[in-house]
């Protein structure tokens, strides 16, 4: 029953509220001064709504207060849908805001509230103080945006809008508020006698790099890092068509070097950022300079997978293999001091920080789909000698050394081969096509609370090799968004599994014997379809294709992270992560890879094994944040607990009698454990960071690790690393303003500090013994594992960086210029020593110094803006510098003949070629010390097979719903030339050998062709001299693509949001003078020219 | 304001204490355990079982097909075969025709594997020695027993790499910072410590065999070992007393040609016990052909026709241990001394590979008796080898025969007693001063320098000390 309208007892308290309010008024001074809790314009609560009752927001203040809220539930009932964005106001802000549109109003009387319909808001006597503001902030389209910042300027105090855009703040007249949303341009706009204020926010050229930027445990923009990061998006990221995602980022990023080692899929890739720091380069010393890999706040292990036996994959398997590209929000690079010294010991390297898509705070429920489709080709073909060039070249060799064929070597190919037969290798067995299929599909949606996204992948890739072999993907990942409605809480749940498999062959002799098969070799099949083995005259290239090998991979990693903001500014945070890598391989080795003729003695045998890789990660953190008067303050600070555990076993099954059996362990006649391997790693550290900015001009953040590894003896176990970095916005000094006003933004930023290095292996410091693989009359054997070195401690690097930012033409095009110096000593290394010390090398730290500087510039540019045709371009360029600085006694080391002080790393001493003797026949090179032999004392020539300097160049147009991409790769190096077999043995030769010596008035570049050892020393010589250097300089277009967007008025026919069509390629072209097959990855398999078409489309 | 502060300073408290409780279990946290495949040196030798365990290593070490004593292609005996004139390479692969062809790079693998094995094993027996030396609870019969072993091998490496290389470091410790800038020591220094070591591992070693079968070395195996070294030194008289040692005990005694070779041999003095389960003997998995050697690697060597041609007709040895392949048109004859190829796993092993063996001793005590002008004692001996080979004996054939006849008669024995075993062709023909004169006329590319094979030249870069490379690289 509803209670009468005017109800005597509420008008008693509306009279007294009169009264008191002219006191009110009065005091008002006084009250402020007090402090008091009474008064609603300073009375702060947070309150928050999402489309609730007003009986509920009268509860969450009166939790708050000592407000008391009287009201008539009839009145209030119809507002139970009101959404109020989460914020701090004063209780009469919040009442202005959540009776917007209601024709309700309040009176206050002693502590209570009363609410009525058409009461007047007590806003209108403390006008004299702030008043009431309150409006709505669109975009340029007309769209309402929540979430912007509006701060009264010069204060602390200040709000969001609300999810329909909505505002309300306190402010008075001569108050200037601030708006400002990411990638938008910031308004400022003065109250004046305004109560209401309309705002269209205008969004930026700069949005683009105004993004948040990843530093791993904190976040930063741009404008805001004092230190050296660089981020590629999903845009750039998700629609090559590569397996390995780091293969991405080729040509992308100045001062990060990626390079393919081989065109087989699944295979590690070589990422170096800025330049080798460590002398432990590769092999069996391990690899001293691979980066930190972070995927969604946890570490995964970056070293290569080893495969159980050797295969096509060179280095190893990428531990990211089963990580799918497309489900990448963003990849950022961190470079210098500042950004990696948070990483301590293992940032030496830089850090790779890898973010995964997640569920977006609040939409729709969103289906995306993806597919594309394509083809794949080894871009280039060496040029070969044929048949008649090839016999010409074996008859002139024996003619050369006065022997007739068969007197040391078969020489199949001229007594038993037809001699007339052509076959182009290269065709025949790296002359395929691999065909590329991949479909991805994500579900994404929520709440204002809770969200969710789900993705799942698949992709298929052949090989150009004959014969079915591939490689193929399957992948999904779930991520959670949780925030609690009081959004303190917040919980973020991301998990992401991917299977890969591969299937290939074990057989390391393919590329070899495209490349030096003779050309007149026999057929690969009889005329009845079996193998030809040519009366067991040769190995059938075709047999080493039955030697299968596959791997599984089952990688799993998950990351949880909680935070809890406990009081304004001040959050507390874990972050949790487990990652489970486990790959299963076996290779086959089947009895018909072998010539039938020896079949009576051929056996079948089988190896099998794999690699396994646990991890968990804790991290508690707290992160503090606090605006003062002109500055913020941000901390943060926490702890690591890491554990991995690395197991890898492998067997191997021999004397297989059948091939039917083969597989089946039993049926093996013995079987051997070849590798078990099982060790721990440890880690702990803790961390900080304190940044401090003043004005938005000024900057400065000191960071702190200590790191304790388990991989370092009881009295090395912790070290302690920092950096220090500072930034100045000059462009926001009033003096630049007026003296340089073409720059709208520039940053002067400088940071300085130490990481550090522990990637070597485990239980390095003990002194052990291994348990062998065979008894000795059953008795086990033990053997010393290593030289022992109890004393080896932390590497450390000292990184230095300068770099100037700045943009202008109305932020169209702005450039990034870094300089940067860093140097590692305590060089810790696996020390080369001779034989006679009984292992090869030792782990120990060395006394080197070495010195990386370059200069890396990134410039953006939108060359045309218009609302048709857009054009931008982004230029990267590296100039990197490697310098063995210091190194004591080198001249008395294993090291002598390979470096050298004040040269790079990436040296090689080499003879100088003379060229080739009138008189003999053979090179000649410069017998440097005149003693008459050839040796290392000779070797004077440095040639750097580094990278002199490296760019990428991307252009973007974009017409209409046309859109055209293109990256252009270009890259000055030397590089080891193909080497050349020894020219008249039997093997191809490229097609250049026969420029030969063949008379004394016909000496040509190639020495005399030669099939018996006669020239074996100056061959030798030759491969160790200035005449194996090439060219290695490219210019490549790496990757364009060519994409229409469906216009929305068909889409919303076909009821889609958005529809994209798409075509892709990768390694278009390249310009090089390279003589192999390709400049980056040598003789081995390159990687593959790809064209590929898509569709992508959200519903 | 100041609420709020406070409130801040004591969840800063809170959590600097938590950080700090959980600080308190860093060092342990970073204490992980030991995989379960290693174990620490110290506890190595902490027990008899385990000490005879880093023994057994060396053992096993020695038969990994890359070892130098292994009696694969890799190995002394089928390298050192090739330089000289008794084994010929029909392989494909360069480096292994470079040692047929005498013409050996510093770059050459094998060369390079050979080298670096011995160390690898003196290593290891030094490895023993220091690690006994300091142990307190192995029992001082195991601890002498072990260390004689291990000298024993030191001075076994030493030999090898004197003969092989020449001068060549001498390597008595584990600290590689030592060893790493070691430089070489004249022959006549290498020697005078592989003696040392010979003498001292005799002290050590016990007369019996520690083991079952004859595959551990005792104390007869150094003796044989010095008795050879005695007589390479030219210190005949000392060779002679060594050698009696041996062929004064009963315990040894020459087998008929066909089981010589076998485990229960009772002419062997030491035998290394082949480990892989699928394996008689490496010797006779890469020598018996059974297809062409022709690029028909690994089994790509064949005994030459010099050698072949040089045995006496009906000797038992050409009968036992030369056999032949043929594939109708070519024949090529390969070392039978080893007789299985493989070994179905769960067999017994029927043949232990021989490092040193009774037929030897008799052979070096004959020349070192001759050399001394104990002629008839000289022939007796030389007879006894003869007989069991059941040819003619020399004292029959030529009772007034001169030293150098006698010389030469035991030349020609050595060749085909010792052919295809440890090298002894070609480093006979190297002390006798005999590899030019021998070795000129069969292999094309001989030079007189290829007496010496070259320091590996990766050695050489490494360690600056090795100082100039051998004469003729």
């Amino acid at each position: 029953m509803p209670l009468p309208r005017e109800c005597p007892q509420l008008r008693f308290v509306m009279k007294v509220s009169l009264v008191y309010i002219c006191l009110m008024i009065a005091t008002l001074q006084l009250l402020a001064s007090n402090g008091s809790g009474q008064n609603l314009d300073q009375l702060k609560v947070t309150t928050e709504l999402d489309h609730e009752s007003l009986s509920n927001l009268f509860q969450q203040i009166q939790r708050q207060t000592s407000l008391t809220f009287a009201f008539i539930p009839n009145e209030i009932s119809p507002y139970n849908n009101i959404t109020l964005a989460k914020g701090t106001r004063s209780v009469k802000a919040t009442l202005e805001l959540a009776f917007y549109g209601t024709g309700l109003g309040y009176e206050q009387v002693n502590s209570s509230v009363i609410i009525s319909v058409g009461a007047t808001s007590a806003s209108a006597s403390v006008e004299a103080s702030a008043s009431v503001i309150q409006g709505t902030v669109k975009d340029n389209e007309g769209a309402a945006m929540p979430g912007v910042n509006i701060v009264v300027k010069g204060t602390t105090s200040g709000t969001t809008t609300d999810g329909d855009g909505r505002f309300v703040i306190d402010a008075r007249a001569s108050d200037i508020l601030v708006f400002s949303f990411i990638g938008y341009k910031p308004q400022e706009v003065e109250v004046g006698a305004r109560s209401s204020i309309d705002i269209v926010l205008e969004s930026d050229i700069e949005a683009l790099k105004e993004v948040v930027v990843n530093a791993g445990y904190y976040q930063t923009t741009d404008k805001m890092k004092t230190g050296s990061i660089v981020r590629v998006d999903a845009k750039d990221i998700g629609t090559q068509p590569v397996t390995s995602l780091l293969m991405a980022l080729q040509g992308r990023m100045a001062g990060v070097d990626v390079t393919p080692q081989n065109g087989v899929p699944g295979s590690a890739v070589k990422i170096q950022i800025r330049g080798l720091n460590s002398l432990r380069m590769g092999g069996d010393d391990g690899n001293g300079n691979i980066p930190l890999y972070i995927v969604d706040g946890v570490p995964i292990d970056s070293r290569p997978l080893t495969p159980v036996s050797s295969t096509l994959v060179g280095e190893g398997f990428d531990p990211l293999s089963t990580i799918n590209p497309s489900n990448i929000e963003s990849i950022e690079v961190l470079k210098d001091a500042d950004a990696t010294a948070i990483y301590g010991s293992r940032g030496a390297n830089g850090v790779v920080l890898i973010t995964t898509k997640r569920a977006a705070k609040v939409e729709k429920t969103n289906l995306e789909f993806g597919v594309y489709k394509g083809v794949g080709r080894v871009y280039r073909r060496m040029e070969l000698l044929d048949t008649k060039h090839y016999l010409e070249m074996r008859r002139e060799a024996f003619a050369n050394d006065g022997s007739l064929p068969g007197s040391i070597f078969p020489d199949n190919d001229l007594l038993q081969w037809d001699t007339t037969r052509y076959t182009d290798w290269q065709k025949k067995l790296i002359g395929g096509t691999a065909n590329i299929l991949d479909a991805q599909l994500a579900i994404s949606g929520g709440g204002a609370t809770t969200s969710f996204r789900i993705s799942g992948g698949l992709h298929k890739e052949g090989l150009v090799f004959p014969g079915d072999f591939g490689y193929h993907k399957l992948n999904g990942g779930v991520s959670l968004n949780h925030l609690s409605s009081n959004q303190k809480f917040k919980g973020t749940l991301s998990i992401n599994y991917g299977i890969d498999n591969n299937k290939l062959f074990d057989d390391t002799e393919v590329m070899n014997s495209a490349l030096t098969l003779a050309p007149n070799a026999p057929e690969l099949y009889t005329p009845t379809g079996e193998l030809n083995w040519e009366n067991s005259t040769w190995i059938n290239p075709l047999s080493g294709f039955r030697k299968t090998y596959n791997v599984v991979n089952n990688n799993l990693i998950a990351n949880s992270n909680l935070s809890y903001d406990v009081i304004k500014g001040l959050t507390f945070k874990v972050n949790l992560g487990y990652t489970n890598l486990d790959a299963t391989e076996s290779a086959r080795y089947p009895i018909s890879a072998n010539d039938p003729a020896f079949s009576a003695y051929s056996t079948g045998s089988t190896a099998d094994g794999g690699n396994k890789r646990q991890s968990w990660i804790v991290e508690p953190q707290i992160m503090f944040h606090r605006n003062f008067n002109n500055g913020e303050l941000s901390i943060v600070g926490g702890s690591t607990w890491q554990s991995s555990t690395y197991q890898s076993q492998s067997y191997i099954g021999e004397g297989y009698t059948s091939d039917v059996l083969l597989g089946n362990i039993k049926a093996a006649n013995s079987v051997t454990f070849v590798r078990n391997e099982k060790s721990e790693y440890r880690y702990t550290a803790l961390f900080g960071r304190i940044g401090y900015n003043l004005d938005g001009k000024y900057f400065i953040n000191f960071t702190g690790r200590r790191d304790g590894s388990s991989r370092f003896g009881p009295n090395n176990r912790f070290a302690n690393f920092g950096a220090l970095g500072v930034a100045w916005v000059f462009s926001n000094e009033n003096f630049i303003q007026d003296n340089l006003p073409f720059l709208n933004f520039s940053k002067i930023r400088a940071s300085y500090g130490t990481t550090g290095n522990d990637q070597i292996g485990d239980y390095k410091f003990y002194n052990t013994y291994l348990l062998g693989n065979n008894k000795y009359q059953n008795i086990p054997s033990l053997y010393p594992k290593s030289l022992y070195n109890p004393n080896f401690a932390w590497e450390v690097t000292k990184k230095f960086e300068l770099a100037l930012e700045f943009s202008v033409i109305d932020n169209r095009i702005s450039a990034e210029i870094d300089w940067y110096r860093n140097t590692s000593s305590n060089q810790l290394i696996q020390y080369t020593l001779p034989f006679t010390t009984g292992f090869q090398s030792v782990l120990s730290n060395l006394n080197a110094k070495v010195q990386n500087a370059g200069w890396e510039i990134a410039v953006r540019g939108d060359n045309i803006v218009s609302d048709r045709f857009k054009w931008n371009t982004s230029i990267n360029f590296s100039l990197p510098q490697n310098k063995l600085v210091e190194f004591p006694n080198i001249e008395k080391s294993p090291y002598a003949a390979l470096y050298s002080i004040g040269e790079p790393l990436s040296i090689v001493k080499l003879y100088k070629l003379l060229g080739v003797n009138k008189e003999t026949g053979l090179y000649e090179f410069q017998d440097e010390n005149g003693d008459g032999s050839m040796d290392d004392q000779d070797k004077l020539q440095y040639v750097n097979y580094g990278k002199v300097w490296y760019a990428g160049i991307t252009n973007s147009f974009r017409y209409k719903s046309f859109e055209l991409n293109f990256l252009i790769q270009l890259a000055k190096q030397n590089v080891q030339n193909y080497s050349y077999p020894w020219p008249g043995m039997q093997a191809n030769q490229p097609a250049e050998v026969m420029d030969r010596w063949q008379t004394d008035n016909n000496i040509g570049r190639f020495q005399r062709f030669n099939q018996d050892f006669s020239s074996a020393s100056t061959y030798y010589q030759f491969i160790n001299s200035t005449g194996i250097v090439g060219n290695g300089s490219f210019i490549r277009l790496k990757t364009a693509s060519f994409s229409y967007q469906i216009p929305e008025v068909f889409c919303a026919k076909l009821k889609l949001q958005s529809a994209r069509l798409y075509i892709q390629g990768q390694n278009i072209f390249t310009i090089t003078k390279y003589k192999g097959l390709d400049p980056e990855s040598g003789s081995a398999l390159p990687p593959l020219r790809m064209l590929t078409t898509g569709i992508q489309v959200k519903i | 304001m100041r609420n709020v502060i406070n409130k801040l300073i004591m969840y800063l408290r809170i959590f600097i204490v938590l950080l700090f409780l959980l600080c308190a279990s860093c060092e342990s946290f970073l204490d992980v355990d030991l995989s379960e495949t290693e174990i620490i040196n110290d506890e190595v030798f902490s027990s008899d079982v385990t000490a005879a365990s880093a023994i057994s290593g060396i053992y096993s070490d020695m038969l990994n097909a890359q070892a130098f004593s292994s009696g694969s292609n890799q190995s002394v005996g089928v390298l050192a075969g090739l330089s000289s004139d008794e084994l010929k390479s029909y392989s494909a692969n360069t480096d292994f025709q470079a040692f047929y062809q005498n013409s050996i790079l510093p770059e050459n693998f094998w060369n390079q594997s050979l080298w670096s094995s011995l160390y690898k094993t003196i290593y290891e027996a030094n490895a023993v020695i220091q690690g006994l030396d300091k142990s307190l609870s192995v029992s001082t019969e195991v601890r002498n027993q072990l260390k004689g072993e291990a000298l024993f091998i030191r001075a076994f490496c030493h030999f090898y790499l004197v003969n092989l290389f020449g001068d060549v470091p001498v390597v008595l410790g584990t600290d590689y910072s030592e060893n790493s800038t070691i430089s070489r020591k004249a022959e006549d220094i290498v020697y005078s410590q592989i003696i040392e070591d010979l003498l001292h591992a005799q002290e050590n070693l016990g007369d019996s065999y520690a083991t079952s079968d004859r595959v551990r070395p005792n104390r007869s195996t150094a003796t044989a070992l010095l008795a050879r070294v005695y007589l390479y030194r030219k210190n005949w008289e000392k060779a002679e007393e060594e050698s009696s040692k041996i062929l004064n005990d009963t315990r040894y005694r020459l087998e008929e040609a066909g089981v010589a070779f076998k485990t229960s041999s009772m002419e062997a003095i030491w035998q290394l016990m082949p480990v892989n389960p699928n394996l008689n003997t490496q010797e006779g998995f890469y020598s018996i052909l059974t297809a062409s050697p022709v690029n028909g690697d690994p089994r790509s060597n064949a005994l030459s026709a010099e050698l072949v041609g040089s045995f006496e007709s009906g000797d038992t040895r050409q009968i036992n241990w030369v056999n032949s392949y043929t594939d109708g048109e070519d024949t090529w004859y390969y070392p039978y001394k080893y007789k299985v190829i493989l070994k179905p796993e769960g067999t017994p092993v029927e043949e232990y590979s021989m490092v040193f063996r009774l037929a030897e001793q008799y052979l070096i005590r004959a020349e070192a008796r001759v050399n001394q002008n104990k002629l008839s004692e000289g022939m007796v001996d030389l007879d006894s080898v003869r007989s069991r080979a059941q040819i003619a004996l020399f004292s029959d054939i030529n009772p007034g025969a001169s030293q150098g006849e006698l010389l030469l008669a035991i030349e020609r024995e050595r060749r085909v007693e010792l052919f295809s075993e440890w090298g002894h062709r070609w480093f006979d023909l190297k002390r006798w001063g005999k590899a030019g004169v021998v070795l000129f006329p069969v292999k094309s590319g001989w030079s007189d320098t290829d007496v010496l094979y070259p320091i590996p030249r990766v050695e050489r870069s490494r360690n600056p000390s090795l100082g100039d490379q051998n004469p003729g690289y």
